[in-house]
Formats: C-alpha cells, sequence, structure tokens
C-alpha cells in the first residue's frame, strides 16, 4: 500500500481528512470537557459540603458562647 | 424489579457509572471496525473516486444529530408529564454531544458538496433544515443556562424541543418533498439500499460507533449534572468519588 496515495485520496485528500480529522478533534474536545465537568461537579460537592461543615461547627460555638 | 426504580437521580447515577465503560468501549471497538472498512476495505466509488469517503462520517453524524434530537424530544414528553427530574437532566446531557453532531454533518457535508457539487453551501431544503436543527440545539442549551430556577428552565427547555421537533421529519423527507440539491436516501425503507454491501457495512458500523459513543459520554455528562443539581442532598455526601 503507498501511503502518499492514500493521503492524497486522489487529491481530494483536504476533503476527505477534513471531514474525518474535526470528527476525531470534536469528539476528542467532549471527552475531555467532560471528564473536565465531572471534576468541577465533584469539587463543587466537597465544597458544599465544607461549608455545610463550617457553618455547623460555627453554630455550635454561638450555642456554646451564648451558654 | 421495576424500571421506574432507576427514574430516581440517586439510583440512576451509579447505574450510569456501571454503564458507561461498556458503551465506551463499545464505541471504541466499532469505530476503529468503522475507520478499517470505511478507509481499507471498501473500494473506491465509480463516479466519485476517493472523496465519498466522507459518507462514512457524514450519514452516521446526520442520523445521530436526528435521532439525538427526538431522544430529547422524548425526554422532553415525560419531563412535562410526568415532572421526572432525570428526564430533564438527560436533556441537558443530550444537548451538546446533538449540537455537535449536527455541526459536524453540516461540516462534513460542506466538504463533500465542494468537490462533488461545486458549493460548501446552499440553501437548499436538507442544509437549510439542518442549520435550524443546529439553530434548535443551540437555543435549547443557551434557554436551560439563561433560566436560574432549575424547573422552569426544564419546562422551557421541554416546550422548545417539543416545538422543535417538527424539525426532524422536515429534514428527512426535505429530499422527497423538495427539488434540492441534496441527493435522495442511500438507504430507504421502500427502495432499499443503493450501496454497495462493504460501503454500506463500513456505514452502518460508524453508524452504531457514534450510537454507541453518544449514551456513553451523554451517560457520563448527566452524572456531572446530577452531582452539580443534586450537591445539597444526603445522597450526593455518601458517594466516594465526590468525596476524595
Amino acid at each position: 500500500m503507498n501511503w502518499a496515495e492514500f493521503f492524497s485520496m486522489d487529491g481530494k485528500g483536504f476533503y476527505v481528512w477534513g471531514s474525518f480529522g474535526a470528527f476525531l478533534l470534536c469528539i476528542s474536545v467532549e471527552i475531555v470537557l467532560v471528564r473536565l465537568r465531572i471534576g468541577a461537579a465533584q469539587r463543587g460537592v466537597r465544597e458544599a459540603a465544607a461549608l455545610e461543615r463550617d457553618s455547623l461547627v460555627a453554630d455550635k460555638r454561638v450555642d456554646q458562647a451564648g451558654m | 424489579m421495576s424500571l421506574f426504580k432507576y427514574s430516581a437521580p440517586s439510583t440512576f447515577y451509579p447505574l450510569a457509572g456501571k454503564l458507561v465503560p461498556w458503551f465506551g468501549t463499545l464505541a471504541f471497538v466499532l469505530a476503529v471496525i468503522g475507520l478499517y472498512l470505511g478507509l481499507f476495505v471498501a473500494p473506491e466509488d465509480f463516479q466519485q473516486g476517493e472523496v465519498y469517503r466522507i459518507i462514512f462520517i457524514h450519514v452516521p453524524t446526520a442520523w445521530m444529530a436526528m435521532l439525538i434530537y427526538l431522544v430529547m424530544a422524548g425526554y422532553a414528553v415525560m419531563a412535562l408529564v410526568y415532572q421526572t427530574k432525570l428526564s430533564a437532566m438527560m436533556m441537558e446531557a443530550l444537548a451538546p454531544t446533538g449540537a455537535m453532531f449536527t455541526a459536524l454533518a453540516l461540516w462534513t457535508g460542506a466538504l463533500w458538496g465542494r468537490p462533488t457539487w461545486g458549493t460548501y453551501w446552499a440553501w437548499d431544503a436538507r442544509m437549510t433544515s439542518t442549520l435550524i436543527l443546529l439553530f434548535l440545539y443551540v437555543g435549547y442549551i443557551a434557554l436551560v443556562n439563561a433560566i436560574e430556577d432549575k424547573k422552569r428552565a426544564d419546562k422551557a427547555g421541554a416546550l422548545l424541543v417539543l416545538v422543535g421537533s417538527i424539525n426532524v421529519p422536515i429534514i428527512y423527507f426535505s429530499v422527497k418533498w423538495w427539488n434540492t440539491l441534496h441527493q435522495g436516501a442511500s438507504i430507504s425503507f421502500s427502495q432499499g439500499n443503493k450501496m454497495a454491501v462493504i460501503m454500506l457495512s463500513a456505514m452502518l458500523v460508524m453508524a452504531l460507533a457514534c450510537w454507541m459513543y453518544s449514551i456513553a459520554v451523554s451517560l457520563c455528562r448527566v452524572r456531572a449534572i446530577i452531582l452539580e443539581r443534586e450537591r445539597h442532598t444526603l445522597w450526593v455526601r455518601d458517594i466516594k468519588e465526590a468525596q476524595s
């Protein structure tokens, strides 16, 4: 198999590889974006839990100081 | 065991996590087989030469663009009728992938159109209705992100998706109803297949790969959406991945 011929696609390589390349690029970018979104969502859960813990501790302190 | 058990985010989240690797692996294997068949096994087309190979990307992406919108319309009905939170989340998870496939169908169509028709774009019925589909996807994403109250956003989004679903049969039948530059269907239920078996096989395998990919990526995204929306609930706090 001649690779140069394969990549030239009868002189229509720009159109063929422009299509296949865009397809692979879009899918790769989407996978990265979804992974980043999951990471951010997990961080959001941890931050929400930490905020709640902090406010509970602060409430306890206020209660103790009041006593 | 009832399937409705999985209509709650708390039960669907772990199920989706188990399904993603299976659908992801299937998508990868099918894509490798499809690309191999399409690029190395399928012969040159006697009329178009090598450039016809764009079909192995163009047709699957165009099919997925329409199919994902129809699936979203199904979820829209469930969201409006049964008020299920997960249906609205699934719509939100599917929309970016649907928009991506629509943009890819338009892009690959333009790149195929230039060498075969002599133009990247024409305002013909098939292309214009597909462009409208892209606007519907983008419009839905913009709408649900613009409304802060999630319940209202889901309802408005579901209505938009339902109204827009009229565009899908218009895209599909446009090549029959109007005299378009775009060619007719390569496979039709009434006229059968007009393609060589190996070309058809490569196209169907790629379509299946895109389908499996869409399921995997939307399940992944819906898990993120569930965490975003339910982060104040107790069951989310108990999830191990979110704690570490």
